[in-house]
Order: structure tokens, then C-alpha cells, then sequence
């Protein structure tokens, strides 16, 4: 079996069957990343194909430094950004940025779909400060461990630490309406959407 | 209202963690599309380019031949030495300082 490493080698010749493996292994954990760190799916799956073609032009990965899932989820999170910027947003990258303000939130459903529900965590994941969000979705939602996330954002454990206390407090009042929700157990054998 | 706690706020990212959107079946597509245009397409321009190709030999020869000679003709255009500038041609002709016109009636005249 070839290693990553040489996958990406041999599809960035133009094998394109190399392209296709490393597409199919890819794909749904860069999709979801990047549609939980943007919250619109029309960009997520934008940000997606443009990675994986930059991936074909970047000489930068290397085995030895890490996976090429982190690599490609620094590449992600640097194209979020720059799309950010590109599309004129003012986007305040710095520590103690104010997040976007709180949107009104159906408070009072007593029944919500689960579906709904995660709309809602998105929704408010997405009103966070950046940096926040980022540290929020690489380690409660993909499920990275701090070392690997404090790799991908290229920051130390104690800052990632930091940003990650902030942004569960943030969260923790914003989604307080939320509280009889949160102790429904997730029904299990129901249909979901798979994310792997 | 009280912030949640922490087994709460765990139990609504697992919420989020169960459910996301999935991407279209028209985004492997494209990609795989884009793939073959930016980069399988460019190389395929490097190999036409780059291809040999099969010529007769007396063609080759003639044009191994004609190549030679424009090489040949080419050096010597270059290697001409320079013609002089337009001023150093008049060099011998001094400027006319003083005309002075007269009538001649005939050619006796002037004998």
C-alpha cells in the first residue's frame, strides 16, 4: 500500500487515480471541517475542492511533521481565513476579539429534531471569535487531541487551552436556553447523516 | 439564566458531532474535473510538446542541411565589418564658401 506521502507525489504528476484515493479518504473530514468553521455549506464544499487542488501545487508536506490530515487541516483553516478576508469581511483574528453578536435563538422549542439542535450549536460555535472557533470545532467537534490541534493552528497548548476555556464559557450562555434539550439522550439506531 | 454545565454543553457537541450536512455528489465531480484540467492538463501540454516524432531521412538531412547554412549566413551578417559612418564619405568635398554666379552667353564667351 503506498504511503501518503507518495500518493500525493504520484497525483500531483497527474495520476489521477492516485487523486481519486486521496480524494475519497479526504473528503467528508475536510468538508465537515470546513463547513463547521464556516457554517454555509455552498463555501465549505468551495473551500474543499480548492484544497485538495492546492494540495497538488504544495510542495510543503512531509511525513515526518504529521499526518496529512493535519496538514490538510492547516491548509483548510488558512483557506477559511483567507476567504474571510477576501470576501471584504473585517475579520479580527486577535485574542480577545468580540465574536459576532448573538443571534436570536428559538428559545422555548421543548421538542427539537436533533438535527436542529446541531444547527443550532453550529449557529452559535459560528458567532464565536475565530480563534475560538477554530480551538471549539478542532477539539470538541473533530475530536483532535490538544497536541495535534495546537499543531494545525501552529499556537502552544497553553494558548489553544485558553482559547478552548473562553469559547466553552462563551457557549455556555449562549446555548443556556438549551439546557432540557441537552439532557435528551441522542436516540440510538435512528438514521444519521454519516460523518465519517 | 444559569450557563450550562459541562456534561450539558459535552452533550450538545455530541448533538453537532452526530449531524452535519453532507457535501453534494456534484463536488467530487468538479474536482476530479478541476483536477484533470489544472493539473493532468498541463502535463499532457509538456508531453505533446515534448514527443518525438518521426521524420524521413532526407528530410531530417535537408533540414540538418538548411539549418547549417542560415547558421552560416546569420554569422555572416554579423561578422560584416561595420560601413563607415555617412560623414567620414564627404570627407573630400569641402563646403562651398563663395558662389559667384555669372552669365555665359555662349560657349565663346568663356574662351
Amino acid at each position: 500500500m503506498d504511503s501518503e506521502a507518495e500518493l500525493v507525489a504520484r497525483a500531483a504528476k497527474g495520476e489521477t487515480e492516485a487523486f481519486r484515493k486521496l480524494y475519497e479518504a479526504h473528503e467528508a473530514t475536510l468538508f465537515r471541517f470546513a463547513y463547521r468553521l464556516t457554517n454555509a455549506r455552498d463555501v465549505a464544499e468551495d473551500l474543499t475542492q480548492e484544497c485538495f487542488l492546492r494540495l497538488m501545487r504544495a510542495a510543503g508536506f512531509d511525513e515526518e511533521r504529521g499526518s496529512l490530515r493535519q496538514f490538510l487541516y492547516g491548509m483548510m483553516r488558512n483557506l477559511a481565513r483567507q476567504r474571510q478576508q477576501a470576501n471584504g469581511r473585517e475579520v479580527n483574528w486577535d485574542e480577545d476579539a468580540l465574536g459576532r453578536p448573538e443571534t436570536a435563538v428559538a428559545a422555548g422549542h421543548d421538542l427539537l429534531e436533533s438535527g436542529e439542535l446541531a444547527a443550532i450549536v453550529h449557529t452559535a460555535i459560528a458567532t464565536l471569535p475565530p480563534l475560538q472557533r477554530e480551538a471549539i470545532v478542532l477539539c470538541e467537534l473533530e475530536e483532535l487531541s490538544l497536541d495535534e490541534a495546537a499543531a494545525v493552528v501552529g499556537a502552544d497548548v497553553g494558548a489553544l487551552k485558553s482559547r478552548l476555556h473562553r469559547a466553552r464559557e462563551g457557549l455556555r450562555r449562549r446555548l443556556a436556553p438549551y439546557r432540557k434539550q441537552a439532557r435528551i439522550p441522542l436516540p440510538r439506531g435512528s438514521m444519521y447523516d454519516s460523518t465519517e | 439564566m444559569t450557563p450550562l454545565n459541562d456534561d450539558d454543553l459535552n452533550s450538545l457537541f455530541e448533538h453537532a458531532r452526530s449531524r452535519t450536512p453532507q457535501p453534494s455528489s456534484e463536488l467530487k465531480v468538479r474536482t476530479l474535473r478541476a483536477y484533470q484540467e489544472k493539473v493532468t492538463g498541463r502535463r499532457h501540454l509538456w508531453r505533446f510538446l515534448l514527443r518525438p516524432i518521426a521524420v524521413p531521412l532526407p528530410v531530417g538531412l535537408a533540414g540538418a542541411v538548411l539549418l547549417v547554412w542560415l547558421g552560416a549566413f546569420c554569422e555572416r551578417r554579423l561578422t560584416r565589418p561595420p560601413r563607415p559612418p555617412v560623414a567620414s564619405l564627404f570627407r573630400e568635398f569641402q563646403p562651398v564658401r563663395e558662389i559667384r554666379p555669372h552669365v555665359v552667353g555662349s560657349i565663346r564667351d568663356e574662351q
